[in-house]
């Protein structure tokens, strides 16, 4: 497990302009705000640590591709999430193909990783549990635990005052409680 | 599990912090080829619609979405048959370094089917490096050596260039950056190459040292290629990194025709027979040539070759002669041994030193398609093995070269078999073992 380095200053837009001048330290700068966010949400979708990963650097190329397009600089963070999202679906549907086209000893599926989400079973489970909630109650808690100052960029991404970010994530986390307690066939 | 004081699942969400600085690292290092990001993306205006436009839009549109639905899926390659698909494109550029001594020289090569040949040569003998570069059109070449400070240049033969560079395109470079088949290679993970994310697979060689590719999924062609040999401690080194391009421009910086600036300079005009000329083997003195060979759209191999005794120059030649269309006793088969091809008499005709450029056609036996062959000679005292690997064009290239290179071997007055001609021997010789 890697500790987390220091997340550079500034506002997101700084980091914005600084890229699209030529700087890619500065788009680094929004990988390390951002990223950990960006493969929880692409979590969700494919349910496999290793998966999402790769699924996040598509994002973030994408992302950085298409930086000039971004009107906002201001809303990189709600920008980025709808990229990835977009990825995901795009991600199901190949995945969907992949399902019905490939052959079941096709040598192009080795998983080179063969690692899975958390690790142990009790994370995994809550991570399978929390890619059932619905999407906004998902998003609100990927924030509150992967980002230094959630509520602030529930604002951008989510379009929520304070309050209302974590009125979603109450009700995130007690639904999570239920499913929980549903799966595990006890009260939590 | 108590998701209220939530140290669960602050524990499983940590699992995305995991190999962090590996994948930044990765990321930057795709972005450094990539796209600048501050280049903006072409926008359309805004488009005022008359009812005939949104008609057409809207028919487009229904189009369009029939096709994604049911016509194309999105197709993701694997590195089987990424040699064949190397081969098929028109143009490939090589650039990175290869490990000659201990020392990395710049290793670089562009070929342009029938337009451009360049190359970078670097040859060694014991301690001995001698660098260069050749440089081509199909009007003129020359070639340059740094060590002697000479260079060779003179008129090209267009048919002979055009020739060296769909052996360049279609056998040298497919074999050099992937190997004579894709057996062996293991996916191992995926990363991102000058922006593009591509999948790695790699390669352990018999003798020690691995290949490893990295392999663009959305074209099926290779990316990126590096080759570890063992290291005298023990360990390996990096013998060659190489980027790949296909289907690209010239580079901006190709050499000129022109030689360099106090390099001796010799004169000499390409000949056109030496469009004739490939692989081939020896055993005992005896030689087969393989001097050209050319896929006929699949249907069949027009087979240019020549065998001799070189051992002893006043042996006779086997006469292998007889009408257009008869059977030779030669046993071509695919690699693999599964297909056999009949070999059919064409003509043969005066070449160097009182022989015979022989032309023969090679029918597969089970009237499937025409591809790469090969023939094992087994003498009481020897043997050899000689492999073929026809050269694809397009229908009317195919249909000009096939003339033009008979004429190389024909005596003056004699003409050449058509492509329709050979497709009806071809076909006559499938009908008849039906």
């Amino acid at each position: 497990m890697e500790d987390r380095p220091p997340q550079a200053a500034g506002p997101d837009a700084d980091r914005v302009r600084a890229a699209l001048a030529g700087d890619p330290a500065a788009f680094g700068d929004l990988y390390d705000r951002y990223a950990r966010v960006i493969r929880a949400v692409c979590h969700d979708a494919t349910g496999n640590l290793a998966e999402a990963q790769d699924l996040s650097q598509e994002v973030f190329l994408r992302a950085y591709r298409n930086l000039a397009t971004l009107r906002d600089a201001e809303r990189f963070a709600g920008w980025l999430v709808g990229i990835a999202r977009m990825t995901c679906r795009e991600w199901r549907k190949q995945a969907a193909r992949d399902r019905r086209h490939r052959r079941p000893l096709d040598p192009d599926r080795v998983d080179p990783g063969g690692q899975d989400a958390a690790g142990d079973d009790a994370a995994e489970q809550l991570l399978q549990a929390i890619a059932r909630l619905p999407q906004r109650e998902r998003l609100a808690l990927h924030l509150f635990y992967l980002q230094e100052r959630p509520a602030e960029v529930a604002q951008e991404t989510m379009r929520l005052s304070r309050s209302g970010f974590y009125r979603v994530l109450d009700r995130a986390r007690r639904r999570l409680r239920r499913a929980i307690g549903l799966t595990q066939g006890r009260a939590v | 599990m108590n998701v209220e004081h939530d140290p669960d699942l602050r524990r499983a969400y940590r699992c995305f912090d995991r190999d962090h600085a590996r994948l930044r690292g990765q990321l930057l290092e795709g972005l450094r080829d990539a796209p600048s990001a501050g280049m903006p993306r072409p926008r359309f205006g805004i488009l005022r619609l008359r009812w005939w436009t949104a008609a057409a839009a809207a028919a487009l549109l229904l189009a369009a979405t029939w096709a994604l639905l049911f016509r194309s899926p999105l197709v993701v390659y694997g590195i089987a048959n990424a040699g064949e698909r190397l081969s098929a494109c028109r143009s490939v550029r090589v650039e990175g370094w290869r490990d000659v001594g201990g020392v990395r020289y710049p290793w670089n090569v562009y070929v342009e089917a029938g337009r451009r040949l360049y190359g970078t040569t670097i040859s060694a003998h014991n301690d001995d490096v001698s660098t260069g570069y050749s440089v081509s059109d199909s009007s003129r070449y020359l070639t340059v050596s740094h060590r002697d400070k000479t260079a060779v240049t003179g008129n090209e033969d267009a048919l002979a260039f055009e020739l060296q560079t769909r052996r360049a395109l279609q056998i040298a470079l497919p074999a050099q950056l992937l190997g004579a088949d894709d057996r062996g290679f293991v996916k191992t993970g995926k990363s991102v190459h000058r922006g593009v994310r591509v999948d790695v697979y790699e390669r352990k060689q018999p003798r020690g040292g691995r290949e490893v590719v990295w392999l663009d999924p959305s074209s099926g062609l290779p990316a990126h290629v590096a080759f570890y040999e063992p290291a005298p401690d023990g360990g390996e080194r990096q013998a060659a990194d190489l980027d790949v391009t296909a289907n690209v421009p010239p580079p901006q910086d190709l050499p000129t025709l022109d030689p360099p600036a106090g390099y001796a300079v010799t004169r000499h005009d390409r000949e056109p027979r030496e469009a004739l000329g490939g692989s081939g083997a020896q055993s005992n003195g005896e030689q087969f040539q393989i001097l050209l060979a050319l896929n006929l759209d699949g249907r069949a191999t027009l087979l240019c070759w020549v065998q001799y005794d070189a051992g002893d120059p006043d042996a006779p030649e086997k006469s292998l002669g007889g009408p257009v269309g008869s059977a030779q006793p030669l046993d071509f088969r695919s690699p693999d041994g599964k297909r056999k091809y009949i070999s059919l008499h064409l003509h043969d005709d005066p070449w160097d030193e009182g022989r015979h450029a022989r032309w023969s056609l090679l029918v597969p036996e089970d009237g499937g398609q025409a591809g790469r062959a090969e023939i094992t000679i087994t003498r009481p005292n020897g043997g050899m093995r000689v492999g073929l690997s026809p050269l694809r064009f397009d229908r009317a290239e195919l249909a000009r070269v096939v003339i033009e290179a008979q004429k190389l071997t024909l005596p003056d007055g004699q003409q050449a078999m058509d492509l329709e001609h050979l497709e009806r021997i071809a076909q006559a010789q499938a009908h008849s073992r039906k």
